[in-house]
């Protein structure tokens, strides 16, 4: 069994980083054991010879090219015999086994030289299991030259051709390090029935003296023939001889330098070829990072877009909420009248009744008070409830904010939500505008992400100017639109919920974004100061507190129309239009 | 300590009446000072001394006085605040010069203190005096600062000082200089105190008009282009005029020492016109496109004009925006002169911009009928330099490499020389990065040791200094001050063995013969030295190290040096500056 194959890939697969260390569960033999038998298929039996050997059996015709890629035994057998179908005899399947061996391992041929064979063969055992888990080898002998290998059946068993693959790769193993292929003896072989295959690998090391040999016999055989015919030779027979041989071995010098010369190129174009691909996959992965950033930025854009529609989607089905709650309260309010009118003349009847006695008007002026009673009760848990829901005024939990970056942030956010209009959009932070503010992060982006989208939906062409600008203890953001402005009429409604006149709205809009942005504000001790010109456009400025200590504690009482009137006294101031 | 006097002990006991000294420390704290630069010494004993007592000012103790004033510069530049530097009398003060002289070039507000003998004494030969009449220090500063006096008498300290500050912070920033007679410090002094606001407008005044024809002028421009100087930095409107290019819109390139005042990864970025400049920046403002071109705190001196090439002139208006009126219309003729602060100017344009449009005017910018410039490796003189794979690596590789690394908001120093033309040209600066080169005054020696102030100044960015072998062995024993306080910058010196950018223009000055006093006789050893120093040191020679060197010096957090061995016969992109020198000679 294929001990080349043992020695082919682990090595390759330490040499790598090992993805291919440990088979998957059911696989028996990696496919790059058969990466010499494919190369030589795919090249003497045309295009398409892969795709034959391969059809039907899952296995895809580039896996051979891969370390990651497991067969089962019964498919490894089928690959193999499919080969052999395709060759005329066994030898030529032996050397098609062994075809472009040194290819095969690459460069890390060249980290092999560092050891002999022998120590090769016994690293091959020993990995092993590494590409396959059939059948248990283990040395069973080894000399300088001479390597015996045992491989014992687990039961399995397997064909000739199997064996014969892993005899050709064993026997091609001494050329890596240009030496002549080694020679195998085989003595028992598990698919004759065996219980082990014992192989015995014999190469040869160093220098060949067949020159040098052949040439002080040839020599030898020159001086006695001039002897004979007579021509007198100084030197004699015997130093012919020693001049023959030295001749000899001045060949094989050469011979082995040309050896040397050959191996050294090939480490060299290896070395290159290294090089080469390293330099291209560093370009690749210069590329991708490029293009991931190219990714991540159009990203980026996409989801604050989102994120910016998604918070006004919020905002608006916050802002119906509010408006029903408003309404139930308006409700319950105007509810209490009737009843009061109910009780007090349920307290007549009461009154009349007592200068008359009537005992069944009695009960029912009784049952009127207890429903009345319980109408009321009733009525005061609702506005409870309905109270209780209005959650607009949130815990505040101020951090504190670098004016830098927050311009970077609303840039970025402007940006998103005017991507591909028309509109001219920027952000900037004057010398003016303090370095650090303190307020809650939440807050500040309901405050910006509600002016930043109304900005972005009303301004159909032309620009929008943020500037971060500053007061004493007050950060001033001042948003700037040309877009379709606010009727000066409408200017002071548009602040309440719902205020706002239903026809200019935009059409995903609820109307209720500005109250929020006045209820926020006010909750912080905040202004917002306004300026807008039908047609022209709008400018809001908003002043944020530096410190979140200046702030009024909590929310200002109870929310509700008279509440919600008092903040926006307290918080808007309409600035006259100079246009 | 020699030349300590008797009475300087005095500070080393708690105050009992507040001194000269104090007063004048007052005054630096309300500024925001938080240090010192400078080397201590007996003529300004005092001065040093109350300042080790007070536990809100430190010293930074640099190795020579001219590694403390570029020091106090790189601190100066990155908190656009006052930076301090002191030197002792004589030499100590002399060897300020040319700090000094940077800081006034590219307009950085610092405050220069050096030490004189005591005022009873002067003239009469004391150690180290330099009085009016003989080495005369304040003449000596007078003409690189704002600003040269010696104080007299402890009485008029504190006016003086006033009105140095006001003069460092106001209009074109830039260093002013006192010198005070050691015997001074220790008097009693009963001052009014002032707040700064009190003695230092920030009043910003401009031409309204002007900047309205200037508006109008910018949205009638059909091919409007910006050249931003580094006027820019210096007014920290860096955002203002993204804000203008945003509204038009216009393309921008920036003067080499102005680079990346605007991002150069933007769109309508050009990148650099002049020395070391981008092929796109000169072919666009070159060309006959160009309608208006405005020139935003940019001097047009020799190496962004191309030698003051005629062609730089728009078709229809040249605007030129500068704080200083004396440079207005100096080598062209300018149409709308604009002058004061470039951020306030900037703000009331995009004012006035954003106001007509809202009147329904559109700008008439056609620039979005062309290509946009090119972007990558196709807007170096040599595309394919950032991906050559040679060994040693050349220049333009190891900085693409390190362009993979460079954090987002890195400060990048250069120093001067070829190193410097490698960084205009093959660096791309982004919005929140920035670029320092001191190409004012052009000191080698700068950018090794102003980073150390910017760190400090700056403790959350990262500092790169990327420098050369010729500026390192100038003033790299700096180094030592940046181990000695810990501050994580790094310094990349490219090590070429020769101050590149002499031996490549000399060579192309006389036809090919090189100026050999400019090649290093012996290699450098840079890493050596730097190790020796205490420093963290990597070394890169292949293609491909920088990443990994740049990874792990960053995460050391500590002062660190990568020394970068390149193949030095790479010529620096020097074409312009050569022929530039080359028109000199003619001339």
């Amino acid at each position: 069994m294929d001990d080349s194959g043992p020695r082919l890939s682990p090595v390759r697969a330490l040499g790598k980083g090992g993805s291919s260390i440990a088979p998957p569960p059911g696989a028996d033999y990696n496919l790059r054991i058969l990466w010499t038998l494919a190369r030589w298929i795919e090249e003497h039996r045309g295009p398409g010879a892969l795709e034959r050997l391969t059809s039907g059996t899952g296995v895809s015709p580039d896996a051979f090219d891969r370390k990651s890629a497991w067969v089962s035994l019964e498919t490894f057998e089928t690959l193999l015999a499919r080969a052999r179908a395709m060759m005329p005899d066994d030898d030529t399947f032996m050397r098609a086994c062994a075809y472009r061996f040194q290819d095969a391992y690459g460069a890390i041929r060249y980290v092999l030289w560092a050891a002999s064979p022998g120590a090769v063969y016994a690293l091959g055992v020993k990995s092993y299991h590494l590409v396959s888990t059939v059948g248990k080898p283990s040395i069973a002998a080894q000399e300088r030259t001479h390597f015996h290998m045992r491989i014992a059946s687990d039961g399995r068993t397997i064909s000739r051709l199997n064996c014969l693959l892993r005899q050709a790769q064993c026997m091609a193993l001494p050329t890596l390090w240009g030496l002549p292929a080694g020679h195998v003896k085989e003595d028992a072989c598990i698919a004759h029935g065996d219980a082990t295959c014992e192989l015995h690998f014999r190469w040869y090391l160093g220098r060949s003296w067949i020159r040098v040999l052949a040439g002080a016999i040839v020599f030898a055989a020159l001086g006695l023939l001039l002897s004979r015919i007579g021509v007198a030779s100084t030197p004699g027979p015997w130093f012919l001889a020693l001049l023959g041989a030295s001749f000899g071995y001045v060949l094989e010098g050469l011979r082995t330098e040309r050896i040397n010369k050959a191996t050294r190129e090939g480490v060299m174009d290896a070395l290159r070829a290294l090089a080469i691909d390293e330099s291209d996959a560093r370009l690749e992965v210069l590329e991708l990072g490029q293009r991931q950033k190219e990714w991540t930025r159009l990203v980026e854009e996409q989801v604050n877009e989102r994120t910016a529609a998604l918070a006004s989607v919020v905002e608006g089905m916050q802002g119906l909420q509010e408006e029903r709650v408003s309404r139930v309260l308006g409700f319950s309010h105007d509810l209490r009248n009737p009843l009061q009118i109910l009780q007090f003349a349920a307290e007549t009847v009461r009154m009349h009744n007592e200068s008359h006695p009537d005992p069944e008007l009695q009960v029912l002026t009784s049952d009127m008070d207890g429903a009345v009673t319980q109408m009321k009760r009733m009525l005061s848990d609702l506005v409870t409830t309905a109270s209780g829901q209005h959650g607009l005024v949130l815990p505040l939990a101020p951090e504190r904010i670098d004016v830098t970056e927050l311009t970077e942030r609303l840039r970025r956010r402007l940006r998103a939500l005017v991507f591909g209009r028309d509109v001219r959009a920027t952000v900037f932070s004057t010398r003016e505008a303090p370095e650090v503010v303190e307020i809650d992060p939440l807050l500040l982006d309901r405050i910006v992400d509600n002016l930043l989208t109304n900005a972005a939906k009303y301004t159909e062409r032309g620009s929008i100017v943020v500037a971060l600008e500053g007061k004493p203890g007050f950060l001033i953001i001042k948003v700037s639109d040309t877009g379709r402005g606010i009727d000066p009429d409408q200017l002071k409604e548009s602040f309440s919920p719902g205020g706002s006149d239903p026809a200019a709205r935009a059409g995903d809009s609820f109307g209720v974004g500005l109250s929020i942005v006045v209820q926020l504000l006010d909750q912080i001790g905040g202004r917002l100061e306004v300026m807008s010109t039908l047609d022209l456009g709008t400018t809001f400025w908003v002043h944020l507190p530096i410190r979140a200590a200046a702030a009024p504690d909590g929310p200002r009482g109870l929310p509700g129309k008279k509440n919600d009137e008092e903040a926006l006294s307290r918080v808007v101031h309409i600035r006259k239009s100079t246009a | 300590m020699p030349l300590v006097p008797a009475s300087a002990h005095a500070s080393e006991r708690p105050a009992e009446r507040t001194r000269a000294v104090d007063v004048f420390l007052q005054y630096l704290k309300a500024e925001g000072v938080s240090r010192v630069f400078g080397i201590v010494g007996g003529l300004l004993h005092p001065f040093f001394a109350a300042i080790e007592a007070d536990s809100e000012i430190m010293i930074v103790h640099a190795k020579h006085e001219g590694g403390a004033a570029f020091m106090a510069d790189g601190y100066a530049r990155l908190t656009r605040k006052i930076a301090v530097c002191a030197g002792t009398s004589g030499p100590g003060a002399t060897n300020l010069l040319t700090g000094v002289a940077c800081a006034f070039a590219d307009g950085v507000p610092m405050l220069v203190v050096t030490g004189q003998a005591a005022s009873h004494s002067l003239g009469k030969g004391a150690a180290q005096e330099t009085p009016r009449e003989g080495i005369d220090i304040v003449e000596m500063f007078r003409p690189v600062s704002k600003y040269s006096a010696m104080v007299t008498s402890a009485q008029t300290l504190p006016q003086h000082l006033r009105r140095a500050l006001r003069m460092a912070l106001t209009g074109r920033p830039g260093p002013v200089h006192l010198n005070v007679p050691v015997d001074l410090w220790e008097k009693p002094l009963s001052e009014d105190w002032f707040d700064p606001r009190t003695y230092r407008p920030e009043t910003r005044g401009f031409d309204r008009l002007a900047v309205q024809r200037a508006a109008d002028a910018l949205l009638a421009a059909e091919f409007p282009v910006i050249l931003a100087g580094s006027g820019v930095a210096i007014a920290g409107a860096e955002e203002h005029l993204r804000a203008l290019v945003e509204l038009l819109p216009a393309r921008v390139a920036t003067s080499p020492k102005a680079k990346g005042v605007f991002p150069e990864d933007d769109p309508y970025s050009l990148g650099i016109l002049g020395n070391a400049g981008h092929r796109e920046a000169r072919d666009t403002i070159l060309g006959d496109d160009v309608d208006v071109l405005f020139t935003v705190g940019a001097s047009l001196g020799e190496t962004s004009t191309f030698n003051w090439t005629p062609r730089l002139m728009p078709r229809n208006a040249l605007i030129q925006l500068d704080v200083d009126a004396d440079r207005i219309g100096r080598n062209y003729p300018v149409d709308i002169p604009l002058v004061g602060d470039a951020q306030a100017i900037l703000i009331e344009l995009v004012y006035h911009i954003h106001r007509r449009i809202r009147d329904g005017l559109s700008p008439a910018s056609r620039w979005g009928e062309r290509p946009l410039p090119q972007r990558g490796d196709a807007r170096f003189d040599d595309p394919a330099s950032p991906t050559s794979a040679s060994v040693p690596v050349t220049p333009a590789r190891w900085r693409a490499d390190l362009q993979e690394v460079l954090p987002d908001n890195a400060v990048v120093f250069s120093d001067i020389g070829g190193h410097m033309l490698f960084n205009l040209h093959h660096l791309s600066i982004g919005s929140r990065q920035r670029f320092i080169l001191n190409m004012g005054f052009g000191s080698m020696g700068h950018g090794t040791a102003a980073p150390i102030g910017a760190a400090m100044a700056a403790p959350g960015r990262p500092v790169f200094a990327i420098i050369g072998d010729g500026c390192f062995t100038m003033n790299g024993l700096e180094l030592i001050t940046a181990v000695e306080h810990d501050v994580p910058v790094i310094w990349i010196v490219e090590n070429n063995n020769m101050h590149g950018i002499t031996w490549h223009c000399s060579k192309l000055l006389s036809g090919g013969v090189g100026m050999k006093a400019a090649l290093a006789r012996r290699p450098i050893e840079i890493a050596a030295m730097a190790r020796a120093m205490g420093l963290y040191v990597r070394v890169v020679e292949r293609p491909g190290q920088m990443q990994d060197a740049v990874r792990d010096s960053l995460r050391n957090r500590g002062p660190a040096l990568i020394e970068v061995r390149v193949d030095g016969s790479v010529m620096p992109p020097l074409g312009e500056r050569a022929k530039s020198l080359a028109g000199f000679i003619e001339k």
